[in-house]
Order: structure tokens, then sequence, then C-alpha cells
């Protein structure tokens, strides 16, 4: 595939748009880092899962299960679980990426993360053609997992060594939102924001995680509703599937 | 800890639980793709997943007032969460970045409002 000098500036665009989520990633990596040193891995195995896992909530969610010698069925379900908000991710991505061949679809799909479909959509779809939205991707795919790759080592080696302020884990949860809170302007998002909010920490106890994926359904549906009650319309299959914008 | 001889093909196994949820509907041909009101809802969905993950650190202090013995009681209850900052920050980072639609600018606020919250 032949990369014209406006993908090469798509690509870069997208590596650049991951500057917001930067601080979040590295801190939320290191935290990776140290806790699965801290759940019993050694550096060889811990390294061996962020590679090939990359997928920070389910890491974190399946440590407790690993260092305790849960069943390997219940450790699995557990992965499944607090990935499948992925599966929606997929969706959304597949409006735009269908028509690939297969190893460009795996590479765009496999390194998505929150962050990187966050951008994506923000900033990476609006005057871009098809390879130009493709090389954002990629670049963001790619920054994120550099990133992402990095910390977890600091994280790993550094156990003792890095910082673990309450106050610094919130200012990266906070870059973390910040990536989300632009792609909110559509009509029901603050009921949407509402109920998920509400979900979560009603569901903050239960088991590995699962909270995620409920929250984040349960706002999803909400936002639905919200929608179409305030744009006085309810659409049957196959029509528009873009929100309104306010 | 779980078995030695267990946890590879358990990493293994995992990523490749990683790998099916983040491709599975690149895989599906066109009239299997959610279009309505899945549509709708699914467009929601990259911007909620990252709201269900902070929630609970941004509303932990308030669940703690509201599930406290003695009640809750308004003026105490307003204090300690400007005291915590965390409710506050968040709710800045969204309104911001939902009315500038930047990100940064988002993080700024946030940021802004943490600091001061836990200053003062």
């Amino acid at each position: 595939m032949a990369v014209s000098i406006q993908d090469r500036a798509a690509f870069q665009a997208g590596v650049v748009a991951m500057a917001t989520p930067l601080l979040g990633i590295v801190i939320w990596g290191t935290v990776t880092g140290l806790a699965m040193i801290q759940a019993g891995l050694d550096p060889a195995q811990a390294v061996g899962m962020s590679l090939i896992m990359y997928a920070g909530s389910a890491q974190l969610a399946v440590l407790p299960l690993l260092a305790a010698g849960a069943p390997p069925a219940s450790i699995l379900l557990t992965a499944l679980l607090v990935n499948l908000r992925f599966v929606m991710a997929s969706a959304v991505l597949a409006q735009d990426f269908r028509h690939l061949p297969p190893m460009r679809r795996f590479l765009i799909g496999v390194f998505t993360v929150e962050a990187t479909l966050a951008g994506y959509l923000l900033r990476g779809r609006d005057g871009r053609t098809q390879a130009q939205r493709e090389q954002f991707k990629l670049g963001a795919n790619l920054a994120i997992w550099l990133l992402w790759q990095g910390a977890t080592l600091v994280g790993i080696f550094g156990a003792g060594v890095v910082p673990t302020s309450s106050d610094w884990m919130w200012i990266g949860q906070l870059a973390v939102l910040a990536i989300g809170a632009p792609l909110l302007r559509v009509t029901g998002s603050t009921g949407a924001v509402a109920v998920t909010a509400i979900v979560a920490i009603l569901s903050v106890n239960l088991p590995a995680g699962i909270g995620l994926a409920l929250a984040t359904l349960c706002g999803a549906c909400a936002g639905l509703i919200g929608h179409y009650l305030l744009a006085n319309e309810w659409p049957t299959r196959g029509l528009s599937r873009e929100p309104t914008k306010r | 800890m779980i078995d030695q001889s267990l946890l590879w093909p358990l990493l293994f196994g995992m990523g490749a639980i990683t790998i099916m949820t983040r491709t599975a509907f690149l895989w599906l041909p066109e009239h299997w793709q959610p279009r309505g009101r899945a549509g709708v809802a699914l467009s929601f969905v990259p911007a909620l997943a990252l709201v269900a993950i902070v929630a609970p650190g941004a509303l932990g202090t308030l669940r703690q007032i509201l599930l406290a013995p003695e009640g809750f009681q308004f003026g105490p209850a307003m204090a300690q969460i400007a005291q915590d900052g965390r409710l506050p920050s968040a709710l800045a980072v969204l309104a911001v970045g939902a009315w500038r639609r930047n990100a940064m600018q988002a993080l700024i606020a946030g940021v802004i409002v943490f600091g001061a919250m836990r200053w003062i």
C-alpha cells in the first residue's frame, strides 16, 4: 500500500492526538505494572501478560484471581466480561474499516483502547479520506501501545521507586475522562452519563469489574431513550445511526 | 498463586479474548452491522466506557457520605465533597469537554478545579 504525504501527516496527527490521555495512560500503565508484581508474577510473566493481553482493566481484574489460584474458567470468564465493552467499540469502528483487508482490519481493531477510539471519533474522521482515517487510527494505536508498554515496564521494574500518590492517580483518571468528554455533545448524553455513573458506583462491588460493562450498557440504553425522547422521533431498523448534534 | 503450568496457557487464552472482543464486528458482513436503535446506542459507548472507569473514584466520597450511619447532612456533606475535589473536577472535565469539544482544555479545567479544591 503506497502511503502519500497526506496519509503520513494523518498518521502523525493520530500520534499527536494522543497527547491528551498521555498522562493518564502513563499512570494507569505504571499502576498495572506494579500490581502485576505485587500479585506474585515474576518480571518475565508480567511483561508477557502486558504484551499478550494489552488490556489494563482486564489485567487488573484477573490479578486477584490469579493470585488466589482461582479456577481457569472463572479467570477466562472474568477477562471476557471486562472486555465485552470492546465488542461495542468494534461495532463503532466497523462502520469505517469493515472493507479493509483482514490484516489491516486486525491492526485497527486489536490495538484499539478507549483513548484511541475516542480520539479517532473526535479528531480522526472530519475532512479525512478513508486512507487518512486508517493512518490516523494506526498512529493513535501505535502511540498508546508504546506508551502503555513503556509505562508497564516502569511499574514492573520500578516497584518501590515509583510514586503512587492518590492525587496523581486521580489526575491520571481525569486525563482518561477528558478524551471522552468532547464526544458527549449529542442529545441524550446528560442522562446517559448520569445513569452510567450511578450504575458504576452501585456495581462497584460486583466481582472483577463486571460493573464496567454493565454501567456502559445501561448508560447507552439511557442515552438511546433520552435521544429519541428529546428528538421526538423513534427510528425503525435501518434508519440513520448518527445521533443528532445538539 | 495459580499453578505455574497453567499461567502461560491462561495468558494466551486471555490474549485471544482480547483479540476476539476488539475485532468482533470488524469480521462480520455489512448486513450484520448494528444500525437504527442499536447504532445510536453504540455511538454513546466510547465516552460512557470512560465515564464508567472514572465514576467509582469520582463518586466514592458521595457514596461514603450517603452510607454513613449518621445520615446525610447537606452542609458537612458539601464541604467533604469539595475538600475531596474528585467529583467537582470530574464534572468540570465533562462540562468543559462537552462545551469546548477540546480534550486538553477539559483536562486543564479538571486539574485546576481539583488543585483549587485540594488547596482550599
